[in-house]
């Protein structure tokens, strides 16, 4: 990974955070809304700087130069507006009812939901090790389209019009494609790392903004508890790093989802609204399911806005969408083959809205991959309905309910897109549910962190219940704009610090030495496991060593932490070196063990390093710095002692010598 | 008037701490499920030699030198494409299948073609059958890049 690569994301990332800091509502303070701003601006950067992309893809053949110069123009434009927008305002009215607290909930949940973060990180990696180029709509559809960009020129749109590539689906949108080419162009190859960290980018930012926005709906606890519900979907975390596009439209449905919940926070202001079109258009850009939600947003945004009569929230949430759609249209008319499900006899589709069979077999997939789609040891869904039992929760306010209303409205969408899908029904579930339900996945965890919390601030338009989860007390008190503050003594946070509870440095410091003890341990734990195969690995003087066994082995034998091989003679093991320049040097530690006394020579490439006798009790034995060069080397162990059968069957193994928790130091 | 469960329920105390066993059960198992996830992606190896790489990996490996021919000689746009099977018959099995989508790929910006005899050009992607037996009729190699790669070309009539 260059760092060319990581300044293409940052600088992605910083025209993010400019953007949506520059429709920000102007009663907020920026700075106390980091935590939201931020992650969001790193979807909304990495979708605008597809679009510049894109745009100068068609236009020129090495479009990174001028897409960078656009770049950098927003940039510099949107600071200046900004340095100007905060030296005219008078910012000591803003609100500032943020969500940072020095509770001791805080503390605990944000240590918690950090270890998971590292855990899940480290499992996002190993999962993008295992395919750098994803899963196979990874590379045979996000990522080739990006190869198409990054290789054919201002002519890559003619691979659209090549009926030979329909299986890859020409007509799906193309931020994902874009981002990963940019990353390319920016990074100097392409490297599968850079296609790995756009999308691995998406899934941070989720949990991060949905952790950010609840902390600022309904406070720390639920919102930690919230991010660890998301961390602990197995499917979401080793999908994060597949390449898809699904995690970056869960991203932006999300977003979306969130903006019209925070927009009741601040009616009279259009900033929000005009951010949820913007994202709900990339959401458009993104999948081509993104495109029917962008249309529930916008028809559903004027149904419910219009008939209260604010037609300027409607005009806000249709020009931040019209903004994100230009490209998408651009794309779907002038350039995109039709889309395979809405082509052809739509009349004779109609039809299957109405066959029993279709429904059922929906119903039965639904019902399959609603409990499964999370690959999940422990299913969440029971402890996440008690948790709704406490007093007071289960009330959504203002704009939020329209959460909900999103969730049902796209999952009706997909409901009769499978109604009429043109595909085999059974294999089109199969292959695209539980996908679909990861898409929807984030918004579903916000919608029930909302239901478990009560506000923390206040919301427009709904009367703020007693009680409630990770809202009440001094904690809640702290969090709470001038509007609302509840009392201590009706609030019902359970976990809440008592009033005037001051956070002791002490606590403070047991805080930080228990999170570095278990991120030692962590670390340690990871450091020892080691790859299907692998006897033993170490990162050694001059390189790295991972030892495989070759031919003369029994199978690997294992008792509590002590594990071996026994060999009927003669047995070779595989050191793979890799070396930073010359000779790597490593030693090998290892115990032996034999029925009968022996005597066992260790030779490597054919030249003795250890000779020694082996019996019934184990003889540790140390082969100090041994010099190994790059490639493979063979360690032989051999015996001319005859081997011992272990039993007096006669199918029972013959034996010659064990080799005992061999290590690489 | 509400009697026995309805009652008991209705108190606060009751719900508050289902409620907190809720979230403090959802925690726990959300913990867990962190936790199993890493048992279940396989840890990478220290060396990359190790282990068989993955398919699209090695996919780029095995069509790099070709890819870099079709590059040099400028060539783009459709071009033939032969497996082990005759044809279409690429897409009736899971490797040729997965091959001739891997081989895609990795030749962009060539687009592959499984009617072969429409192409000037053709590249043969073979694991098992022999180049005799499946270079078309009219077609001579015209470079071997070994493995059973090749690249072909319409013999002029």
């Amino acid at each position: 990974m260059t760092a060319t690569l990581l300044a293409g994301l940052g600088v992605a990332w910083t025209l993010g955070v400019l953007l949506v800091a520059a429709v920000w509502p102007r009663s907020r303070m920026l700075a106390a809304d980091g935590a939201v701003i931020l992650p969001l601006g790193l979807g909304v950067g990495l979708g605008a700087t597809s679009v510049l992309f894109f745009v100068a893809s068609l236009v020129v053949r090495q479009p990174v130069a001028i897409a960078a110069l656009g770049e950098a123009v927003a940039i510099a434009g949107l600071t200046w507006w900004l340095w100007r927008r905060r030296a005219v305002e008078d910012t000591s009215g803003t609100r500032r009812d943020a969500s940072s607290t020095t509770g001791w909930v805080a503390w605990v949940v944000g240590s918690i939901l950090a270890q998971a973060g590292v855990v899940a990180a480290v499992v996002a990696r190993r999962a993008w090790a295992a395919e750098p180029w994803g899963a196979w709509d990874g590379w045979a559809i996000w990522n080739m389209r990006a190869r198409f960009i990054a290789r054919a020129g201002t002519a890559w749109t003619d691979a659209l019009r090549f009926t030979e590539l329909g299986w890859s689906h020409l007509d799906y949108p193309l931020l994902v494609p874009a981002s990963v080419a940019r990353a390319w162009a920016w990074g100097g190859g392409e490297s599968a790392a850079a296609a790995g960290l756009v999308s691995v980018s998406f899934g941070a930012a989720t949990v991060a903004l949905l952790v950010a926005v609840v902390a600022r709906l309904r406070g720390v606890l639920v919102a930690g508890i919230g991010g660890l519900v998301l961390l602990g979907t197995p499917f979401f975390v080793t999908f994060s790093a597949n390449e898809h596009a699904d995690i970056p439209l869960g991203f932006f449905v999300l977003a979306t989802m969130a903006l019209v919940a925070l927009s009741g926070r601040e009616p009279a202001s259009r900033g929000w609204t005009v951010l949820a079109g913007v994202t709900a258009g990339l959401a458009a850009w993104t999948k081509n399911e993104g495109v029917m939600f962008a249309v529930i947003v916008l028809a559903g945004g004027a149904v419910a806005a219009g008939r209260r009569g604010e037609w300027r929230t409607v005009r806000a949430l249709a020009a931040g969408a019209a903004a994100a759609l230009v490209p998408v249209g651009y794309f779907k008319l002038a350039l995109a083959p039709g889309n395979d499900l809405v082509s052809g006899t739509l009349a004779a589709r109609l039809a299957q809205l109405v066959s029993p069979e279709r429904h059922a077999e929906i119903a039965a997939a639904l019902w399959r991959d609603g409990g499964g789609f999370g690959e999940w040891r422990v299913l969440p869904f029971v402890a996440m309905a008690l948790a709704l039992a406490t007093p007071g929760a289960r009330r959504l306010v203002g704009r939020e309910r329209a959460v909900a209303w999103l969730l049902a409205l796209t999952l009706a969408g997909y409901y009769a897109v499978y109604l009429i899908t043109p595909w085999d029904l059974a294999s089109h579930l199969a292959s695209s549910l539980p996908r679909l339900l990861v898409q929807l996945w984030p918004g579903a965890v916000l919608w029930w962190c909302l239901l478990a919390g009560t506000a923390v601030d206040g919301a427009k338009g709904g009367a703020r219940p007693p009680g409630g989860l990770g809202a009440g007390g001094a904690h809640a008190a702290d969090q709470a704009g001038p509007e609302v503050r509840p009392h201590p003594q009706t609030s019902g946070d359970i976990l809440a610090a008592p009033s005037g509870w001051k956070l002791s440095r002490g606590f403070a410091a047991a805080v930080c030495a228990a999170n570095a003890a278990v991120a030692l341990a962590g670390g340690w734990w990871f450091a020892r496991q080691l790859a299907p195969g692998e006897e033993a690995a170490a990162r050694v003087a001059g390189g790295a060593v991972s030892v495989v066994a070759g031919e003369g082995w029994f199978g690997r034998e294992r008792h509590g932490r002590n594990t071996w091989r026994w060999s009927p003679g003669r047995g070779e093991l595989k050191l793979h070196v890799e070396a930073r320049r010359g000779m790597a040097r490593a030693g090998l530690g290892f115990a032996l063990r034999s029925i009968t006394a022996r005597t066992v020579a260790v030779t490597l490439d054919g030249r003795e390093v250890w000779r020694g006798e082996a019996g019934p009790k184990q003889t540790p034995v140390v082969i100090p710095d041994v010099a190994l060069r790059p490639g493979i080397s063979t360690l032989v162990f051999a015996s001319e002692a005859p081997p011992v059968r272990e039993a007096a069957d006669p199918g029972a193994r013959a034996l010659g010598f064990a080799v005992y928790d061999l290590r690489v130091e | 008037m509400e009697t026995g469960p309805a009652k008991w329920w209705r108190r606060d105390s009751v719900r508050r701490a289902c409620g907190g066993a809720g979230l403090v059960a959802l925690a726990g198992l959300s913990g867990w499920n962190v936790v199993d996830t890493v048992g279940r992606v396989p840890v990478p190896p220290l060396v990359a030699s190790v282990g068989e790489p993955d398919a699209v990996v090695a996919m780029e490996r095995r069509l790099g030198r070709l890819r870099f021919t079709l590059e040099r000689r400028g060539l783009r746009g459709p071009i033939g494409y032969v497996g082990d099977r005759p044809g279409t018959g690429v897409l009736d099995g899971p490797q040729t299948v997965a091959d001739f989508f891997q081989a895609q790929f990795v030749l962009v910006p060539v687009v592959l073609d499984l009617s072969v005899e429409r192409r000037e050009w053709a590249v043969a992607n073979l694991r098992a059958a022999s180049p005799l037996t499946r270079v078309p009729a009219g077609f001579a190699v015209v470079e071997d890049f070994g493995g059973g790669v090749f690249l072909l070309r319409k013999a002029a009539p």
